[in-house]
């Protein structure tokens, strides 16, 4: 790749970002017109969009943005209202723009049509007095110095001494100050030295002024603008004071400081000689030169600008840098080999017995560790920005079918693998649409039956174990059993008088070929939704399981391993085969004796402290030859709320699992998930456990 | 607004009412003024009043400075937190010894 394309390829990134940035602003802004905040944000999102990409020779994309952003321009400048058809029309630029974007990487070219209808409609929305180009013309000085302390901290030191009729204006220099402060970090000093005696006063008057400083990232327009309706008769003076390059450290050294150092004198001896001298501030005051006020106003500053240094400093150290994943692939595949070497060196040691060896092996069995963790801890993203893409698309659905739906989310936080974010974000595309289109009914039938109009969507995401749960909730119809067992036996996927608890019918949901809506949309009811999402879930080692109430809604929850590459697992052996059982589903292990297992009648039920457990005999499944031992064990799992069991002849231990995918030829190999090379180099299976479960109850029922 | 004033041994409390702004400065102006004149200690319980801007802010600063010139002791009784946050704003609640 040569430079160009780096820089072409890095500013696609960027741009991919501020187009997310933008709808994220955008969706926003629906919800609150009137917030300049968020109009200032779409507005610098575009403004950078169109800036990197002339410089980076997308001169159309630059072409194109600098329309939309002048649009943005005039809404900025209170000219014009935020409407619906403003957002549709900026959310399906930014589309274009994306379409562009790809269309750079060599896929389908843009749509130049498309973009001169979007434009045309853009310059329609705005007021006709001003064309785009007027406006750009009349506002592009203002705005270049605007954008140059936009998104960047400046700090003013501002005195604001209004007229003194000002309470008599019925203005409140209170609210004034709150303007002020609500910019950014802020010091306020009152200075009351000109109040005259009580007895002279005119309490209608304002004898007060005050110094504040301010540093903001708003630029210094919008402190200008809080001052502007009493400018008039009022001392104001803004100055802008440059504190990140008048750093103190720089500075030279102190006489006392360096007499301290050279021993001349104790610290303690400067402490007290120090002590006695004044300080300036108070030397001023008694001098009668100024008064305390303007030096309370003037330490002020001085804290608030140390304030702000710090803080500033603090944020560069905790910078970061942009890392492609593929070098991040590598790196945990490295991990991996690392973590492979490692089982065999502490086999090894075990076997020579060598103190001093066992002890460094110990200590590289901790370092891997410690790698291990935090290399995979690089690669956890947090899901919010996924959530955040399913706002546009609710939104589409809605408009598409005609129903209002509130999305809200919950855990936007919770970090997760990249690799399993992105492939999750189909299957969730699905359920979403599922929830909107069968479950939230339209909102006449749901006021009728006295439901609010909108119908509620929420996304979760949390924690638990070693594993992440997420779940889709909606206040919709829910999912009604008998229509389900109804469409399955029609379907021939169950028996008419099969007993069924309520969980095994929303189970027949996943079955292939399963849909129960009468007609078939855009958006689902197919018939080939639910069993590719289960399939897309399990093949992430995750479950899926489904609960609803009829009229009051559903609730799907996803619950996902939280990395793919690397697992704990348990060793477990059967004749000389080494498997390895996924530790997050186990719960615990027994001894099935061969007394236990003839008095089960050849049922595979044991017996767990009076608790039924089904169980399934490894070796008799993968056919493996050879003596039983006289007593076995039984790893009993947790699969989809059952505990069932799986009987090996031994359980050998904990093992880091660096997760291998088994070649093309084993990929439908059913049961297994993977595999793992031991320390002493031979290869274990990894069991799908659920799968195997899965196989089993099917071929029971079939029997 | 209401001033209620009491009188005792030289102690006065003053306890105002509803609001200190520009509508009752004069109103204020004087009440605080007469209390100062006859009394070696004065105590302004705020518990009751429900809003301050900057003209009440100046007249209990100059009661402040006032009762500080001529060696009178000066206390303010429990500020709510609309007074809290504009002493805290003016950067004053040393001043007033909260």
């Amino acid at each position: 790749m040569s430079t160009a394309d780096q820089h072409r390829e890095a500013y696609r990134e960027e741009a991919m970002e501020l187009l997310a940035e933008l709808e994220t602003s955008l969706l926003d802004l629906e919800q609150s017109p009137d917030d300049m905040e968020l109009i200032g944000r779409i507005f610098r999102a575009l403004h950078t969009i169109k800036g990197s990409g002339s410089m980076f020779g997308f001169e159309d994309i630059a072409e194109f943005t600098h329309e939309v952003e002048t649009v943005f321009d005039i809404v900025r400048n209170g000219e014009m209202h935020v409407t619906k058809e403003l957002i549709d029309l900026t959310l399906s630029a930014g589309d274009h723009v994306r379409m562009m974007l790809d269309a750079v990487h060599g896929s389908n070219a843009a749509d130049s049509g498309r973009a001169g209808e979007i434009i045309a409609a853009l310059q329609k929305l705005s007021p006709g007095k001003k064309g785009p180009h007027a406006a750009r013309a009349a506002s592009s000085e203002e705005d270049e110095s605007d954008l140059l302390h936009e998104g960047k901290s400046i700090t003013c030191r501002i005195r604001f001494r209004p007229p003194g009729d000002i309470f008599m204006r019925g203005i409140n220099p209170l609210l004034i100050l709150d303007d002020l402060r609500a910019l950014g970090e802020c010091r306020i000093v009152a200075q009351k030295e000109g109040i005259p005696a009580l007895n002279d006063i005119d309490p209608e008057y304002c004898y007060t002024y005050w110094d504040a400083v301010l540093t903001t990232d708003k630029g210094v327009n919008a402190v200008k603008e809080i001052f502007e309706f009493i400018e008039d008769g009022s001392d104001l003076r803004i100055d802008i004071i440059d504190i990140i390059d008048d750093r103190p450290e720089g500075g030279h050294k102190k006489l006392g400081n360096i007499l301290v150092e050279r021993g001349d004198v104790t610290p303690d001896e400067l402490q007290k000689i120090l002590s006695r001298q004044k300080r300036i501030g108070e030397l001023l005051v008694e001098a009668d030169l100024i008064d305390t006020g303007k030096v309370e106003s003037a330490l002020t500053e001085q804290r608030h600008v140390r304030k702000v240094q710090e803080k500033h400093q603090r944020s560069e150290t905790g910078s970061s840098i942009r890392v492609s994943s593929d070098k991040l692939d590598r790196l945990v595949n490295l991990v991996g080999e690392l973590v492979t070497v490692q089982a065999r060196l502490t086999q090894t040691c075990a076997l020579k017995n060598d103190p001093e060896l066992l002890s460094i092996s110990e200590e590289v069995e901790r370092l891997t560790e410690y790698l291990r963790d935090n290399t995979m801890s690089v690669r956890m993203v947090p899901i919010g920005t996924t959530f955040n893409k399913f706002k546009r698309l609710v939104r589409d659905l809605s408009a598409e079918t005609g129903k209002e739906v509130e999305m809200s989310t919950e855990g936007a936080d919770t970090e997760l693998d990249k690799t399993v974010i992105d492939k999750l974000n189909d299957p969730l595309v699905h359920m979403i649409r599922n929830s909107i289109d069968h479950g939230i009914e339209p909102p006449e039938v749901r006021e009728a039956m006295g439901k609010p109009r909108a119908g509620m969507l929420h996304l979760s995401a949390r924690h638990s174990g070693a594993n992440v749960l997420i779940e889709i909730t909606d206040d919709g119809a829910g999912l009604d059993p008998q229509a389900i067992r109804a469409r399955a036996v029609e379907k021939g996927l169950t028996e008419p008088d099969a007993e069924l608890s309520e969980k095994d019918i929303f189970a027949l949901i996943f079955e292939p070929g399963f849909s129960t809506a009468r007609k078939i949309t855009s958006l689902s009811g197919r018939g080939v939704g639910m069993d590719v999402v289960k399939r897309s879930i399990e093949a992430l080692r995750g479950s899926i399981e489904i609960s609803s109430q009829k009229d009051i809604g559903t609730t799907v929850t996803l619950k996902l391993p939280l990395t793919l590459a690397i697992i704990d697992g348990l060793l477990v052996k059967i004749a000389e085969e080494v498997f390895v059982i996924p530790l997050s589903i186990i719960e615990e292990c027994v001894e099935l004796s061969r007394n236990a297992a003839a008095n089960g009648n050849e049922r595979h039920i044991s017996n767990v402290r009076g608790e039924i457990v089904p169980y399934i005999s490894l070796r008799e499944r993968f056919m493996i030859n050879g003596r039983k031992p006289p007593i076995e064990q039984i790893v009993i799992t947790r699969i989809e709320g059952r505990r069932v069991g799986l009987v090996v002849d031994h359980v050998i231990g904990g093992h880091q699992t660096v997760i291998k995918t088994l070649g093309r030829v084993y990929r439908d190999v059913e049961g297994v998930s993977g595999a793992t090379i031991l320390g002493d180099g031979r290869v274990a299976l990894i069991l799908d456990v659920p799968r195997l479960v899965q196989n089993v109850e099917k071929e029971a029922a079939f029997s | 607004m209401n001033i209620n004033v009491e009188n005792n041994n030289g102690l006065c409390r003053l306890r105002i009412e509803d609001e200190m702004t520009i509508s009752t400065a004069a109103e204020l102006k004087k009440a605080l003024l007469d209390s100062l004149a006859g009394c070696r200690e004065i105590e302004i319980d705020l518990s009751q009043v429900n809003e301050m801007d900057t003209a009440g802010f100046q007249l209990l600063y100059l009661a402040r400075r006032e009762a500080d010139i001529s060696n009178k002791v000066f206390r303010i009784v429990s500020p709510g937190p609309k007074i809290l946050s504009v002493l805290q704003l003016y950067n004053m609640k040393e001043f007033f010894d909260i």
